[in-house]
């Protein structure tokens, strides 16, 4: 294993025996984060965590790999239990103040706006984009999703991540959290119910047909939204909820099982940018 | 003359429902008889869910045809037609700044897609290989 990805995060997370003291994690082979499998394995960290599971990581072999965790204060960040963190604690690790940095992000009124102008803050600080991409429409897509964990995650804390990769012309965005997940959400409104008895990947499907959660105050229209946006931009989008997925590329959709079912919502955004 | 207001004057972000409806509300501080023209332009940021929450109180409120939304971006312009979309019961008027005449939204499109069931994520649909080295993200 050299990069830890949407295709390979899964298996790893399945490989880790829950049931030993420590559970240990194998990153040795590791040599790269893509957002997805870095937001992905923290929701894992931080969901076990508060089942009271204790970990043993195998930091990466490689420098820059383990630096980076370091930096990011990943272990700090994900192995404790969100429900039980001082508020003042959790408000220092709100802030990004650059890319690649993991921003947490506390379920409360506003957040979804805030975490958005943070992103465009980062994205363009000044006059110009330090990002060749359209700033306002990643702002925008942000907005939808973190709105998405607030309404419906019924958990505390959700993660993000993005990162530029300039030679690579591409643009990434992660978010996730280990809430009750999309099925458990959709079933507990009563147009849906019957969604409890389907596979996680087909209650994903469902949550991105528009006014899928429609009351008459409206709503359900985040992922659809996010969806039209990436397709617009020429990009990707990939969403994991429990041990299912829904990947979008172009006008194609799929879904499928993801290898480990972890609950919650994890999803990823790519964009093409400029050279 | 119709009263003119820009969206970014309100004070509200222009993200998420409730900050649309917030925004009716701070719309209808201004607006108190007649028609209005609202313009959509000059904000970093204007979501879908933001219009959709502006528009749920014009309906229910019986106030839409008495809106007129402004835009010069064509991306604006796509959310204004997946919110008339959303609601076919309503009309929403939509004009550019060059023209005069205001015009009835055609609403967009709004399927229901499915997705193929993959046996197995398979190979990646876009090109996202490891970077080299020297091609660290910042």
């Amino acid at each position: 294993m050299n990069s830890l990805t949407f295709f390979n995060v899964d298996r790893l997370c399945a490989s880790v025996d829950l049931t030993k003291t420590p559970a240990v994690i194998d990153l040795s082979a590791v040599d790269f984060f893509e957002p997805f499998a870095l937001i992905y394995l923290g929701m894992f960290l931080r969901h076990h965590t508060a089942q009271g599971v204790g970990f043993q990581v195998v930091l990466p072999q490689n420098t820059k790999a383990r630096n980076y965790l370091t930096r990011q204060n990943f272990w700090q960040r994900f192995n404790f239990n969100p429900a039980t963190l001082p508020s003042s604690l959790l408000q220092r690790m709100t802030t990004a103040t650059s890319l690649n940095d993991i921003v947490d992000i506390e379920r409360r009124a506003g957040i979804a706006e805030e975490v958005a102008q943070a992103v465009v803050d980062v994205l363009c600080p000044g006059r110009f984009p330090l990002v060749p991409v359209d700033v306002g429409a990643v702002g925008e897509m942000v907005s939808e999703l973190v709105d998405n964990f607030a309404l419906h995650a019924h958990g505390p804390l959700a993660a993000f991540t993005m990162q530029w990769y300039p030679n690579g012309h591409r643009f990434d965005l992660a978010i996730g959290d280990c809430g009750i997940g999309i099925r458990r959400s959709l079933a507990n409104n009563p147009r849906h119910r019957a969604v409890a008895n389907q596979p996680h990947h087909a209650a994903a499907l469902l949550a991105f047909q528009p006014g899928v959660t429609a009351s008459l105050a409206g709503g359900g229209t985040g992922l659809w939204e996010v969806r039209n946006a990436v397709r617009r931009l020429g990009g990707a989008m990939r969403l994991a909820t429990g041990d299912g997925y829904v990947q979008v590329w172009g006008q194609q959709m799929k879904r499928g099982q993801m290898a480990f079912d972890l609950t919650g919502v994890q999803a990823e955004i790519w964009i093409p940018v400029r050279g | 003359m119709d009263l003119t207001v820009r969206v970014g004057d309100l004070g509200v972000p222009t993200l998420t429902r409730p900050r649309g409806r917030e925004a009716y509300h701070r719309l209808r501080e201004r607006w108190t008889e007649g028609s209005v023209v609202l313009v959509l332009d000059g904000v970093s940021m204007l979501s879908l869910s933001f219009l959709d929450g502006i528009v749920l109180e014009l309906l229910a409120a019986g106030e839409l045809d008495r809106v007129t939304f402004v835009t010069d971006d064509v991306r604006t312009e796509e959310k204004i037609g997946r919110v008339a979309g959303l609601h076919t019961e309503a009309v929403l008027y939509v004009r550019r700044p060059s023209e005069q005449e205001r015009r009835s939204v055609v609403p967009a499109a709004v399927d229901v897609e499915d997705a193929e069931l993959e046996p197995s994520k398979g190979t990646e649909p876009y090109p996202s290989a490891p970077p080299p080295l020297s091609a660290r993200p910042r």
